[in-house]
């Protein structure tokens, strides 16, 4: 391999695809093109001259249109002031937003009684102020205009009176023989009021039956502590005690009920700082990337089925008290590997914690918890409580015996409520075949989805941002649900009403059900209940409802557990493993009509719309996947016009065509499919998109399967890929530096270096960044000439921590919510104009078989000496007096000299009318205090200036200077990590100044002199000296 | 060969010449006027209206002050036109038969708002903010001159950009004590004794050597009091986000 010249350079070679890596032509285009050669051409149905044609007269037209005057619209009034109210201003209501019954609490912002941003809730405990991209996009769905808001008696709209008739005479029947034949599918639920209205439906009705499913559930957890201690538990970690966490494929900082959390906790130990030298240690064995294994400091790619083989080798090491059968070798890197992870854990037991995912099966959990057991970890690290579910279960084995007892003709009454099984249940259950054979179905849903179209009858869900509710953290924190606005579609109901309804308490509202609930749990009454009810909807939280402490003890010393034989079979040599993984942005499935998480690159792969068949470079090689004719142009593999081939996946006499779709670090022989897509009726924007992997998915190969075989088929499938989209030229070389280096993009060195040189001096980055240039140029906007901080000038500023960024990707949702930017769906983006402001780049070192990775939120840099200003010819683009790069929509005329003068790639242009929305509901949506932009307008990151405004405003009125912390962007604000913080540069005590006055603060191109206000610290890792040197030999030896 | 030009023909050259090029100017004159004119901006002209609302009776005859009804003009973007409620506080006891009243004893009874046709419109990308102007020594009175004397309503400015920018690049024109903003018949003090006696009123401090005398330095004493960035008002990102 000749080619590879970043190997011999200085190391500090990053990569941003394969491509790239392969020095691929369509890389070296990808690159020098800016907006691609494809996208340029007009669509057929327009000719060169027509197109000149309409554009004079459409000029000459758009000339006297400005003559006319423009009618003003009305103003309606409102007839009543509701309390709190201020006209123009917004408020902010504590409510809770649930995916698997688990609760977020958030503030939702409401704006003339419209919500349009969701914000974390700081009381919250899986919240902490912060939310993830999955919650920021739950907001679209209230305005999804997809949504069903018609009632459906098998597909036509019918009457709520025949409804109601009909289930309770269905009820009524069924009453007479206790229930025997309805049988009620949920999700997970923890809403206390909801499991109490479907108990008391038991109560009255014995003989029927409640199972739930969760395609993505935790079941494995709870078999693993009954297996260790039991019982049913759920673990609490405790991220910010731990000095050494090791997660075995388990992505513990992004997926999850406690992610957000969780990843906020982790990274407080990471918070390398000048004076502040230390940090904890992240070891992560998995097969394929994840958020948390971007994060690590050592990574092993290893199978799935081979992670409890390294589980008990650690246990071994470790003397834990468990004994298991397990065959297989691990490799000697692997084995290696295990000797240094339970050394490290064994240096720092007490404040070490191993974790396992949940699609490990519960004899490796308890193996895990037999390790923290001997490590004193439980009860440090790792606390247990009850499960925080109102029922907890076994999905599977519910789904299985309710499909068990339609297929035997004992279900007449069927309930689903905001489930879909006919997707998302296993295959081997054939659910979609089942559903029919039920006398009398009713699905409540907020689409009509696969499963409504079966069912006889389909009720429209209520949105959470439109009810009353109550739902649990995952530590079991109540949250109250208030409404935002009333219910857009008046047919639409909520779990609790329905079940209501068959309880015979028809008409109650909502807010009346979980109050009289709470009344009776709460055992008060009166003022001192008003009180505690007022307290709790305001503060989001509900006191003391925090799940206790459990102490536990194993159930026996040693623990001999049982590996299930699949484990036993992993070196079973030329046999594929599956591994299903929940999708990062659509879940299971369930967000697959949101538009802003369809188009929200994935976190580890940067493709959106879709989801693929990940793999090594190596299987896809090994699988002949680069010789098919259409994408092959050498034996390297590239990817021409974004084209993948085509591949067929056959798994236990189930087959799927799928994508295929090389990605580093995935280990070899093996197949990552992410469950959520290939949807037949989720709505206009997620039918159709990506490959269903359900149909691959069976009760006993829920999480990984071996033996399967892939057959190449000879088509081939475009994919969004936005990892090559807007390219900073790394590769550029700069001729004052050595000739084979690249251009230093970031600055990166481990805690070791930054203990002896906390500039890093040394780095080829800051041989760079050092040598700028003097210039003539006065220098209006450098931040440092205004040091007196009560002069009320401000100069904002960013400072970008990637050490504590583990690209989440919340940021950049809640940006574009923030900023009413325009989703423009899988073509466009293909076309390389997606229009997110915010793109988090995602680079590589290191060989393709396990590179490190690097993150680096790219948003606009607002440049002191800012480039795009000096080439826009209608001054669109200007400087204001607090050192803001602003751009100014009504005076833009779409040149696009300025993205082309952007180094850094920040600026995006609407080809169409992007924003222009069919759906007037859709409208209800955008932030007042941001212009929607129209077509042929450049747009970018403000920093939010609507927000600087605001506190600008507040702050003159009260004749004072904004203080630290009163403005804070959309990204900061959903930031988990705190990696994001903005502020005044000015003021020498600003918590960005003090960031940006860190030695290893660096300016990303900082040798282009355009001093960008946006800058990042330099990305420390800690590795361990055993794993790294083998690492860098392995890499060197390639 | 005959002449083909006449001597006078040099005077037809001339006039066309340079009377073309006067048209020409004044063409794009008359444009500008006319775009700016309140034939194009609608000042002056009072849109049609559910209820023929006067603010020179409720104001003027009666004293009723601005914050009365647009009660979140200091504290918000908007000043908000009052809701139904506030209208019935007094209409509720007088006037309560009024036929020209009935739209709004209709909305207050069946909870169905007032709807009004907008007189003052700005474009969606333009944002401005009563609250940061009112309590920063902008009257009401600066940009909605005249109201006070409006039996119906009527824009009195043309409310273009040249109009907002001419105060931006010059706050000291039109600014005037905080405490004078919602008084529609202020008028800078004419002589040192009045206006030495206003700066003592609202304790605006000053140098006694040199007493603004017009309200080019009364502006210029304020600005600086008030804390006005005269520079940054002119930047985009004050009005455009």
């Amino acid at each position: 391999m000749e080619k590879r010249t970043h190997e011999q350079g200085t190391g500090e070679k990053f990569w941003r695809s394969l491509n790239e890596l392969m020095e691929a032509p369509d890389f070296e285009e990808h690159l020098a093109r800016e907006f691609p050669r494809h996208a340029q051409p007009l669509s057929d149905f327009v000719s060169r001259r027509q197109f000149l044609k309409l554009m004079g007269a459409s000029m000459a037209l758009a000339g006297l249109s400005a003559c006319g005057y423009k009618p003003q619209g009305p103003i309606i009034s409102q007839s009543k002031t509701p309390p709190e109210h201020l006209p123009g201003e917004t408020l902010y209501f504590a409510t809770a937003l649930a995916v698997s019954g688990f609760a977020t609490g958030v503030l939702a912002k409401s704006y003339e009684g419209r919500p349009i941003k969701i914000e974390g809730n700081p009381n919250h405990p899986a919240s902490l102020g912060a939310t993830s991209a999955i919650t920021q996009a739950m907001l679209l769905d209230l305005y999804d205009p997809d949504r069903s808001q018609n009632l459906l008696k098998f597909g036509r709209v019918a009457g709520w009176s025949t409804f109601t008739g009909e289930l309770l005479q269905q009820i009524a029947i069924q009453n007479a023989k206790q229930g025997a034949g309805v049988r009620i599918l949920t999700g997970a639920i923890t809403s206390p009021t909801l499991a109490d209205q479907i108990q008391q439906f038991l109560k009255a009705n014995p003989q029927a039956k409640w199972y739930q499913y969760e395609a993505v559930s935790w079941e494995n957890v709870y078999e693993g502590t009954k297996l260790a201690f039991g019982e049913w538990l759920y673990p609490l970690y405790r991220l910010d005690q731990v000095d050494v966490l090791v997660a075995l494929d388990s992505d513990i900082l992004y997926s999850g009920p406690g992610a957000v959390r969780y990843a906020h906790d982790f990274m407080q130990g990471r918070k390398v700082r000048k004076g502040q030298e230390r940090m904890n240690r992240l070891f992560v064995a998995e097969p394929m990337f994840t958020v948390t294994g971007m994060t690590a400091d050592e990574r092993l790619p290893i199978p799935s089925s081979k992670i409890g083989r390294l589980a008990y080798e650690i246990a071994r090491l470790l003397d834990a008290p468990v004994q298991a059968e397990v065959a297989g070798e691990l490799t000697p890197e692997e084995q290696k590997w295990a000797q240094v992870v339970a050394g490290e854990l064994k240096a720092h037991a007490g404040r070490s914690l191993l974790v396992v995912g949940e699609a490990q099966p519960p004899a490796v959990h308890a193996i895990a918890h037999a390790i923290n057991h001997a490590l004193g970890n439980i009860g440090n690290t790792v606390v247990f409580i009850a499960p925080p579910e109102a029922k907890p279960t076994l999905h599977t084995q519910d789904i299985r015996q309710l499909a068990q007892e339609i297929q035997n003709g004992a279900v007449e009454v069927l309930i689903m409520l905001g489930v879909n099984p006919a997707y998302d249940a296993p295959a081997d259950l054939n659910f979609a075949e089942l559903i029919p054979k039920v006398p009398f179905s009713v699905h409540l849903g907020a689409y009509v989805d696969e499963t409504a179209a079966l069912c006889v009858w389909h009720v429209p869900e209520t949105h959470p941002l439109e009810t009353w509710g109550d739902v649990r953290a995952f530590d079991g924190t109540v949250s109250i649900q208030q409404p935002l606005i009333y219910p857009l579609y008046s047919n639409t109901r909520t779990a609790l009403e329905l079940m209501a309804l068959i309880n015979g308490q028809a008409g109650k509202q909502t807010y009346e059900l979980v109050q009289a609930y709470w009344q009776k749990a709460s055992g008060l009454s009166g003022a001192q209940f008003d009180k505690f009810w007022r307290q709790s909807v305001h503060d989001g939280v509900m006191p003391r409802t925090a799940r206790p402490v459990k102490t536990v003890a194993l159930k026996q010393n040693p623990l001999v557990v049982q590996v299930p034989a699949l484990l036993d079979t992993v070196q079973a040599a030329d046999t594929l493993e599956i591994r299903f993984a929940p999708d990062p942005t659509i879940y299971d499935g369930r967000f697959a009509n949101n538009a802003w998480l369809q188009e929200l690159p994935k976190p580890v792969t940067r493709t959106c719309w879709d989801n693929l068949a990940f793999m090594s470079l190596n299987t896809f090689k090994k699988l002949g996947l680069w010789s098919k004719a259409t994408y092959a142009w050498n034996e390297d593999v590239s990817f021409v016009r974004d084209q993948v081939p085509l591949i067929e996946i056959r798994l236990d006499g189930k087959s799927l065509v799928v994508a295929a779709y090389p990605i580093p670090g995935h280990v070899d022989d093996a197949i990552t499919l992410h469950l959520g897509y290939g949807r037949t009726r989720a709505g206009a924007k997620g039918s159709g998109a990506g490959f269903n992997a359900y149909t691959l998915r069976t009760t006993s190969n829920l999480w990984f399967a071996r033996g399967a075989e892939v057959i190449p088929t000879r088509q081939s499938y475009t994919v969004a890929r936005t990892e090559e989209h807007h390219l900073i030229d790394t590769r550029q070389k700069d001729p004052e530096l050595d000739s084979t280096a690249h251009r230093p993009i970031l600055l990166t060195g481990t805690l070791e270096e930054f203990r002896q040189d906390p500039e890093l001096k040394n780095k080829p980055h800051r041989k760079g960044y050092e040598h700028v240039h003097p210039s003539m140029y006065p220098e209006r906007f450098r931040y440092d000439r205004y040091e007196n901080p009560d002069n009320f000038r401000y100069a904002w500023g960013m400072v970008i921590d990637p050490t504590l960024c583990t690209g989440c990707s919340a940021c950049v949702t809640a940006c574009q919510a923030e900023n009413n930017i325009p989703v423009v769906g899988k073509e466009q983006v293909v076309r390389r104009r997606e229009m997110l402001w915010l793109r988090i780049d995602r680079y590589f070192k290191g060989s393709p078989e396990n590179p490190k990775v690097y993150q680096a939120p790219v948003p606009c840099m607002h440049c002191e000496n800012a480039g795009c200003e000096l080439v826009c010819p209608v001054a669109a683009t200007v400087h204001d007096h607090e050192g803001l790069n602003v751009m100014i929509y009504n005076r833009c005329v779409g040149t696009r000299y300025c993205s082309n003068n952007c180094p850094y790639k920040v600026r995006r242009f609407n080809y169409y009318r992007y924003s222009y929305m069919k759906s007037p509901v859709l409208h209800l949506m955008q932030n007042p205090d941001v212009t929607v932009r129209g077509r042929g307008v450049m747009e970018k990151c403000t920093y939010c200036v609507q927000r600087i405004s605001k506190a600008r405003i507040n702050a003159k009125r009260e004749n004072r200077r904004i203080r630290d912390g009163e403005v804070i962007p959309a990204c900061q604000q959903a930031c988990p990590t705190g990696a994001i913080v903005f502020g005044d540069l000015n003021d020498p005590n600003s918590k960005v100044r003090q960031l940006r006055d860190q030695p290893h603060n660096f300016a990303m191109l900082g040798e282009l002199n355009y001093r960008p206000r946006t800058t990042y610290l330099a990305k420390i890792d800690n590795p361990h000296p055993e794993l790294s040197g083998a690492e860098a030999s392995h890499a060197g030896s390639h | 060969m005959p002449q083909v030009f006449k001597r006078h023909h040099n005077t037809v050259a001339r006039a066309t010449i340079f009377g073309g090029l006067l048209a020409l100017v004044g063409l794009v004159l008359a444009g500008s006027n006319i775009t700016r004119s309140p034939w194009m901006t609608r000042a002056g002209e009072p849109p049609d209206q559910p209820v023929p609302f006067s603010h020179k009776h409720h104001y003027e005859e009666l004293g009723i002050d601005c914050r009365y009804c647009h009660w979140s003009v200091t504290q918000s973007a908007h000043a908000g036109v009052p809701s139904t409620e506030v209208c019935m506080t007094c209409h509720s006891q007088i006037w309560t038969n009024s036929p020209l009243l009935q739209p709004v004893r209709d909305s207050y009874n069946n909870d169905k708002p007032l709807v009004w046709n907008k007189v003052n419109n700005l474009p969606e990308f333009v944002y401005f903010n009563h609250s940061a102007h009112v309590n920063k020594g902008i009257s009401c009175a600066t940009c909605h001159q005249g109201i006070e004397k409006m039996h119906l309503t009527a824009k009195s400015q043309p409310f273009s950009m040249w109009w907002c920018l001419d105060c931006h690049r010059n706050p000291e024109k039109h600014i005037r004590p905080k405490e004078e903003v919602f008084n529609m018949y202020y008028q800078t003090p004419r002589n040192p004794e009045e206006m030495k006696a206003m700066l003592d009123k609202y304790n605006i401090p000053y140098d006694p050597n040199a007493i603004p005398r017009n309200q080019i330095e009364l502006g210029r004493l304020l600005v600086k009091h008030y804390n006005i960035h005269k520079e940054q008002l002119s930047d985009c990102s004050i009005c455009h986000r």
